[in-house]
């Protein structure tokens, strides 16, 4: 292992990753501030740049935006209480009213330096699991890693829908659809090309990221511009006041990192759980943990309540990296990017990913954590002046957007084909997202549809057609009653509801 | 699972803004459709000036600053300094790009 971190800091510390990841925490800082782009936005808006880039580089160009944007999403949701990401939703509960005190800066701080300390902590949690996992998850066969994915696709279903649990799972379907255009592995027959050659290759994963999250998400700004609901209550950005945090407040953080990190990491490990409800939990479970005169301050600018979902967040986000690189299988929307841009790269993560790519796993690893480092000792003190990048109309930044959106497409096939198709379900997608259709399990359907349909295939010629693979394994059998417990217990919610 | 969510999600269809996004939309599909043929400079130059425009913004300073210069810095990133190749008849016959 001691090996892995010093080839993964041999490649992270050249010169040429250091300057990228400054720029990937940057651009992405900026890009998650702006109320309703996330990091799954700033990551897909990256895809393009990397192109240029060798797979270390532009993963690592990738974990900087990422963090920049769990960063700047924090940011968003003290200054303006508009969380970008609703794993950023918890941190405005208290976060906010601090901003409104005329603490925006001490605020921003202390949010800062809790992320930074659950992303520490998580990062060595990482560190020691991920190889272990690596070599539990050289057993798993093709049946478990189908049921695996089920699990996957149900509980971020289940998760990340509010209650809505229907729409998650039709989109879902929808993400598994599109997952089955073009010319089957198999057998070369086409599937749903409708005669069209440019579909049999099926549609690409960038198009389909950067429509659902870059270039609707800009529409749904513009689309949604006159309702006087979505006006950001904004306080003075050029006034944030001090960024020092006092003896006291340093004690209170301390008491709660620990346990935010370890209980945010747990929950990251989830497939499906992830930022939003890590910061929730933590958010609750603290405040069951400190004093009733504490407990009374929670919603009215308490340092625990900004300090626990905030170490909670950016664990869970080291956390869900782990059955990424471990089991090759993304537990959440942005890791499915993530997964998405390897395998444009032309890496199958999973448990050889350790073996085979050592640098790639490596880098990745400690690129992340630099990218906490950069984004603590430049981001923090420059950002009174990044902050003003809220200030910026959206008249300029929207047609950015789209021009971004549009360019990572025409770089990648110069083919009008491929425009039309992304801004027609950027369309569709502009009108799921306003009756509140969750896009993350779509995304996800769509990375693991053809990984999932392999899986199928290859137990059902293992097991002889039969679907006692489903049953014969008993690894197999525990992965999918959870998944058949999620969706029943889905069912009973709702019929409780009524 | 064929059960209703409760919670009902009531679109107030008063507050949408359909004419700036139908303008964008049609402007997004003339890029598309004259991007190979005019190049890449020019049509994305014209592209952000025109929703610029149609999103309501009349400062013609800032306009041309992020349309033209922009794109030119944009492109030299990406062609001169990432490698990335850009189709560009246009350029390529006025001989800038190779």
């Amino acid at each position: 292992m001691i090996e892995g971190i010093l080839i993964g800091l041999n490649t992270a510390l050249s010169l040429q990753n250091i300057i990228i990841v400054m720029i990937g925490c940057f651009a992405g800082t900026i890009i998650g501030m702006l109320p309703g782009l996330g990091p799954m936005t700033a990551i897909a808006l990256m895809i393009p740049i990397t192109y240029g880039f060798d797979p270390a580089s532009g993963l690592i160009l990738m974990a900087g935006v990422y963090y920049g944007a769990v960063f700047g999403g924090s940011t968003s949701s003290i200054l303006l209480n508009a969380p970008g990401v609703p794993g950023t939703v918890a941190t405005a509960f208290d976060g906010y009213p601090m901003a409104q005190q005329g603490k925006a800066g001490k605020a921003l701080a202390i949010a800062a330096y809790s992320s930074f300390a659950g992303g520490t902590i998580s990062a060595i949690f990482l560190l020691i699991a991920a190889p272990s996992l690596s070599k539990i998850s050289l057993s798993f066969r093709s049946p478990d890693y189908f049921a695996l994915m089920m699990l996957g696709l149900t509980a971020v279903s289940a998760f990340s829908s509010k209650g809505q649990f229907l729409k998650a799972m039709m989109m879902v379907v929808l993400g598994l659809m599109l997952a089955s255009i073009g010319q089957d592995s198999l057998s070369d027959i086409s599937r749903f090309t409708f005669g069209n050659m440019n579909l049999s290759d099926g549609i690409s994963f960038v198009l389909i990221v950067m429509a659902t999250f870059a270039m609707s998400e800009a529409l749904t700004i513009i689309f949604r511009g006159k309702d006087p609901n979505r006006a950001a209550k904004q306080i003075s950005l050029t006034e944030l006041g001090s960024i020092k945090v006092n003896k006291e407040e340093t004690i209170k953080m301390a008491k709660t990192i620990p346990r935010s990190s370890i209980l945010g990491f747990l929950i990251g490990v989830l497939p499906g759980a992830g930022a939003t409800i890590a910061s929730f939990l933590a958010y609750g479970m603290e405040r069951n943990y400190v004093s009733d005169e504490e407990k009374e301050k929670f919603g009215k600018g308490s340092v625990h309540g900004l300090s626990a979902p905030e170490t909670a967040n950016n664990a869970a986000c080291s956390g869900s990296f782990v059955p990424l690189l471990t089991l090759g299988i993304p537990g959440s929307g942005t890791t499915a990017v993530m997964l998405g841009a390897l395998l444009g790269f032309g890496i199958q993560p999973g448990p050889r990913l350790y073996q085979t790519n050592p640098e790639i796993f490596w880098s990745v690893i400690m690129s992340m954590y630099i990218g906490m480092v950069v984004l603590l000792i430049l981001n923090l003190p420059l950002i009174p002046y990044i902050a003003r990048i809220l200030a910026v109309p959206r008249n300029f930044l929207i047609p950015l957007i789209l021009f971004f959106s549009i360019t990572g497409i025409y770089l990648m096939s110069f083919n009008n084909f491929d425009i039309y198709l992304m801004i027609g379900i950027a369309v569709v997608a502009t009108f799921l997202r306003l009756y509140e259709f969750p896009m993350p399990p779509l995304i996800l359907a769509f990375v693991l549809g053809k990984l999932i349909e392999e899986n199928l295939r290859r137990s059902l010629l293992i097991s002889d057609g039969s679907f006692s693979f489903l049953w014969d394994r008993p690894l197999t059998l525990i992965i999918l009653l959870i998944t058949i417990g999620i969706v029943g217990w889905q069912i009973y919610r709702s019929l409780i509801r009524k | 699972m064929i059960l209703p969510e409760k919670t009902k999600i009531e679109v107030n269809h008063k507050y949408l803004d359909y004419k700036s996004i139908i303008y964008l939309i049609l402007i997004s599909i003339i890029y598309g459709a004259v991007i190979l043929k005019i190049g890449y400079f020019l049509s994305t130059s014209l592209f952000l000036i025109a929703s610029y425009y149609f999103l309501g913004e009349r400062r013609w300073l800032w306009m041309f600053l992020l349309s033209f210069p922009f794109v030119a810095i944009f492109m030299f990133l990406l062609h001169g300094v990432l490698n990335i190749y850009l189709r560009d008849p246009l350029l390529k016959y006025l001989g800038i790009i190779g």
